[in-house]
């Protein structure tokens, strides 16, 4: 994480050194005692003296960083990263400027990627089985699947899948705040199926604002995706099961997936063509 | 209005200007080169797809719909790629759509013009699409999704001859699949929706088979469907769909479908497995027309110049087994419909193997199994029913032509004892117009018993014959004529048997009773004695030495004949047993000849009591007398018969009868010598030359001509005396002398004076040009 510094000045100004700091936190917005520094990095651009009038360039750069948190804006919580420059004066104010960044972290590649699979039902009236290919996807991924209807006696609609963020703040056990946010709905059935079907799911991942998942990130809060499969009869009853996704940023440089003719079809994921990700509001940069 | 009607009209009315509305926008989108705001709309457009309120009709219309608006799409995604700009990301940006059937809408037409671009190998595009459209369960949504599949995939698939990427086999697949899930579908609209009725629902799906179909002909122009490819490939899997489904409607449809679909070398390279397959059909399956449908399209193929049946393959015996097996499955099959597909396959082995007649003998035989075992008989049987067995009867009729091929199938005679009378007598007629028209003389007893056997109901009444008085007697009339024409088919070049021929012939027509007999006897009785004169002929030429036995032996049966006859129909009677007696005569053989003449005699004198009658009957038996005159009969024996016959013209009942009688009578003893043209001329004729017998008959007829009271007819009378005695003068009979035929002239001339007019009465016959001077005399 590298940049420059630069002070335009007016007239000569005297200062006890201008420093530059690297800093990570996190607030909860209900309680303002919760804020807390997770990164701190800082060292001295100058060191105490007089800038002269005009235009001074000063280059800083922090290397690798370490930031366990990717930036983060939800509902109750917020992580954030900020570049501070502070001109110390012992008499006037310092004058302090915060350009706040936007950090992506990818992760590696999850060892162990399970398919999902799981048989669900009412007795006597709705059996069906469902199969995710996976239970842990990159942000840009397509979820796969197939959900086979083993027992159909109710006149279903439709079927959907929603997928929800769940965020929960506070400490697990005491005040914890749950804020759960339906990200997108997508209907992957038409009408009613009988006994022995079996309908694909292909739900694209990358047209949505997703975070990776955080399980108790620093023990404040986490973020957590679920998968709801619904299925809605006639009289509007709805049916459903939910299961937890585990989303992980991947690393857009290390694309070296095998690619197989298909890819060219784009049945797999690639980039989604037209829907930004969250905003980010200045260059970000991350481990390699 | 139909208030349900009205009300589809409103709601299509407002989905279709929703679409109007829509596609607006979208074309406006793509003019301004704004693809997202297209799709966007687009995508709005095809929402209105997702309404589940319109009947299937109506959904129809607003598919069409939409279906044009889609085109614009399409040849806009086209115009892209031509503008070398990346459409390829487009198939992942539909499928963003959140609601799945604008999603898989917009996912096909990209598809599509993926394929048609070649940016995409179509065999995986088409896999993909047939796929994800799995996700519309609903009946008539998910139909009309996949019709648009199919719609727009059906010029990319590959195939031999197109440069589409993938196998042949990728399309079959695709093709199969997707009518796979079509099919379940169009199933299951038979059991869901709120589509009214089951019957309604039938009806509506009966309206959308078309869209079910067109994939059997999408495999049918496949290029790369060799017969080969068929029967591994593509039968298999689409039978098993067609078995599977269940589903009487669907099963009908489809396998018509693939008859129809497919060429008749294919179909007869897969006969059996097909056939079984058409068994394994749920039972209410009207399984005859399938078979039926096959077996016709087999026959025209055979009959077309493309195609003949494989030699080593016979067609027939396969059909005929497994429809044997069919029959045997499904218990319930009604009988006719058993008996209309053994109709077809009548038709086959004839039009295909028109020279093996087994075949054709063995459906029938099967067909008269199957009768028998449903205990149906003539009483009973129904009109269905009649209607096969007619054709069963008709058909090889028709076919052969030459009536003897079709006696000789020895189950072709016993169906028509199935048949009701009405329809007996019409089929037996056919069968009687069918020899008579094909000219073909049956030769053998066999075949004579056979046809008889056949025509039996219009020969007797049988058991289950109408009242007579319902019997319409011209039709009556003309029945028995034809049966009387067969007469002259029934003939043999063998004498023998053609006497043999009669005597069965006789049987049969001697059980008809008098209404018949009157029409089919007399030509049996002049066969007969025709006959003689071939045994004779033949007897002549030294050919035949037992010929005198056997001609006796005809005109036995001649006798029995005629005597059968005579006493229902004296008077036919009489003339036959005159007919015979010329003929035995010719014969020359006397004691017959006298036997047929006494006769005749008999049935005059017992059986024969109106005037008319009795005049012409003895007009007959004097004219027929003195014809035969003293050729076979002695002396005696013609004195007798003579005598008698002038007896019996004294004693008719009117005086003008009995004068015209003894008159007529006087020939008798003046009769003619040989005629030098005759064919009979070989044996010697004696002529009578009693001129004194002859005056005695002609005083005899002028004394009962005085008898007459009525003086105009008197003079009529003796005109026609005068007339007679002329005959003889001319003749040379000295008995009658001018000095008699003076007197007579002056009796006719005292007479004619005291007629109270001078009209001169009528002669019975006209002036001859050698009576000239006769007249003379009689004029006044």
């Amino acid at each position: 994480m590298s940049g420059a510094v630069t002070v335009d000045t007016a007239r000569p100004m005297e200062h006890n050194g201008i420093v530059v700091e690297l800093v990570g936190d996190m607030a909860l917005f209900y309680d303002r005692d919760s804020r807390s520094q997770f990164v701190h990095e800082a060292y001295a651009l100058a060191d105490p003296g007089e800038l002269a009038a005009g235009v001074a360039l000063f280059p800083f750069d922090f290397g690798v960083p370490h930031c366990p948190l990717e930036s983060y804006a939800g509902a109750n919580v917020r992580v954030r990263y900020v570049i501070r420059v502070t001109i110390v004066r012992s008499l006037m104010q310092s004058v302090v400027h915060e350009q706040e960044l936007w950090v992506h972290v990818y992760n590696k590649p999850p060892a162990i990627n399970n398919s999902i699979k799981m048989e669900v039902g009412i007795e006597e009236s709705l059996h069906i089985e469902f199969e995710y290919s996976s239970s842990k996807y990159h942000l840009r991924d397509v979820i796969v699947g197939k959900v086979f209807f083993l027992l159909v006696r109710v006149p279903i609609k439709f079927m959907e899948l929603a997928l929800t963020r769940s965020e929960s703040t506070g400490l697990p056990q005491a005040q914890a705040y749950t804020d759960t946010q339906t990200l997108a709905k997508f209907e992957i059935m038409d009408g009613a199926p009988v006994h022995g079907e079996s309908v694909p799911v292909r739900f694209f991942l990358g047209g949505f604002p997703l975070t990776p998942t955080y399980h108790e990130g620093i023990k404040i809060f986490s973020v957590r995706y679920y998968l709801n499969l619904v299925l809605v009869d006639a009289t509007d009853r709805r049916y459903y099961k939910q299961q937890e996704i585990v989303l992980w940023r991947r690393d857009p440089r290390r694309i070296t997936r095998t690619r197989t003719r298909r890819t060219r079809v784009r049945l797999r994921p690639g980039s989604p063509p037209s829907s930004p990700p969250p905003p980010s509001e200045s260059a970000s940069s991350g481990r390699a | 209005m139909d208030p349900d009607a009205e009300e589809q009209r409103k709601l299509l009315n407002d989905a279709s200007r929703v679409v109007e509305a829509q596609a607006y926008q979208m074309k406006l989108a793509l003019d301004n080169n704004k693809l997202m705001d297209a799709l966007k709309h687009c995508s709005d457009m095809l929402c209105e797809l997702r309404t589940s309120l319109l009947s299937p009709t109506s959904y129809y219309s607003l598919f069409i719909q939409v279906m044009d608006e889609m085109r614009h799409m399409e040849s806009h995604l086209l115009d892209m790629h031509r503008q070398e700009e990346k459409v390829s990301d487009l198939y992942e940006l539909v499928q963003y759509t959140g609601n799945i059937v604008p999603r898989l809408y917009l996912l096909i037409t990209v598809g599509a013009v993926f394929i048609k671009t070649f940016e995409a190998p179509a065999a995986d595009i088409l896999r993909d699409l047939v796929e994800m459209c799995k996700g519309v369960q609903h009946p008539t949504r998910g139909l009309f999704l996949r019709h648009y599949l199919s719609s727009l995939t059906k010029d990319k698939l590959p195939d031999v001859g197109n440069e589409y990427e993938g196998t042949v086999e990728s399309s079959i697949n695709f093709t199969i699949q997707n009518f796979t899930e079509m099919n379940k579908l169009w199933v299951r609209l038979g059991y869901q929706g709120a589509l009214g009725s089951r019957e309604m629902r039938n009806k509506y799906r009966a309206q959308l088979r078309q869209l079910i179909y067109s994939n059997m002909e999408r495999l049918g122009n496949l290029e790369g469907v060799t017969q080969d490819v068929y029967i591994e490939n593509v039968l298999p899997r689409v039978l098993e769909q067609v078995v599977s489904c269940r589903d009487k409607l669907a099963q009908e449809s489809l396998t018509e479908a693939v008859i129809q679909s497919f060429p008749g070398s294919y179909h007869i390279a897969t006969l059996s497995r097909f056939l079984e397959a058409i068994g394994e059909l749920v039972p209410e399956v009207d399984v005859k027309s399938l078979i039926v449908s096959l077996i016709d399209r087999l026959a025209g193929f055979a009959a077309s110049d493309e195609g003949s049946l494989p030699k080593d393959l016979d067609v027939f015996g396969i059909f005929s087994s497994e429809i044997a097996s069919i029959m045997e499955s499904r218990e319930g099959m009604p009988l006719e419909d058993v008996l209309s597909l053994q109709v077809s396959l009548l038709n086959l082995t004839l039009q295909c193997y028109p020279e093996r007649t087994e075949n054709v003998d063995a459906v029938l035989g099967y067909c008269g199994q199957v009768l028998a075992a449903s205990g149906v008989d003539r009483s009973s049987v129904t009109p269905a029913i009649t209607k096969e067995v007619a054709k069963l009867l008709h058909i090889p009729v028709d076919t052969y032509g030459d009536m003897r091929t079709v006696l000789d199938l020895a189950n072709y005679k016993d169906l028509i004892q199935y048949l009701g009378h009405a329809e007996r007598s019409v089929t037996a007629q056919y069968i009687a117009s069918a020899v008579l028209k094909g000219h073909t003389p049956l030769a053998t007893v066999e075949h004579a018993q056979d046809l008889l056997h056949m025509i039996a109901c219009l020969l007797t009444d049988e058991d289950d014959a109408p009242d007579a008085s319902e019997v319409d007697a011209e039709d009556f009339a003309e029945e028995q004529t034809l049966v009387a024409r067969l007469i002259h088919l029934i003939t043999s070049p063998v004498a023998d048997v053609q006497f043999q021929l009669y005597v069965v012939s006789r049987q049969a027509f001697g059980k008809g009773g008098p209404s018949r007999i009157k029409y089919t006897l007399p030509p049996l009785a002049f066969g007969a004695l025709r006959l003689t004169q071939r045994y004779k002929a033949a007897g002549l030429a030294g050919d035949d030495e037992m010929w005198e036995k056997k001609v006796l032996k005809v005109f036995k049966f001649v006798h029995q004949t005629i005597t059968a006859l005579a006493s229902e129909e004296p008077e036919l009677g009489l003339r036959l047993f005159l007919a015979a007696a010329a003929t035995a005569d010719t014969c020359g053989l006397e004691a017959i000849a006298y036997e047929f003449v006494s006769r005749a005699f008999t049935i005059y004198e017992e059986d024969i009591n109106d005037n008319k009658a009795q005049q012409a009957a003895m007009a007959l038996i004097v004219g027929g007398l003195q014809a035969m005159g003293r050729r076979s009969l002695d002396e005696d024996s013609y004195e007798t018969a003579a005598a008698k016959a002038t007896a019996h013209s004294s004693r008719l009942m009117l005086v003008s009868d009995q004068a015209h009688g003894v008159c007529r009578a006087s020939h008798l003893f003046w009769t003619n010598g040989p005629d030098e043209d005759s064919a009979v001329a070989t044996l010697e004729l004696t002529p009578v030359r009693d001129g004194e017998r002859v005056l005695q008959c002609l005083k005899k007829s002028l004394k009962i001509a005085a008898k007459c009271m009525d003086a105009v007819e008197q003079v009529g009378l003796y005109v026609d005396i005068l007339e007679e005695c002329l005959l003889y003068v001319d003749s040379g009979n000295e008995a009658v002398t001018a000095k008699y035929v003076n007197g007579l002239v002056q009796l006719i001339r005292s007479n004619l004076g005291n007629l109270e007019s001078p009209t001169l009465p009528l002669c019975r016959s006209g002036p001859t040009d050698d009576d000239d001077g006769v007249w003379a005399a009689i004029e006044l």
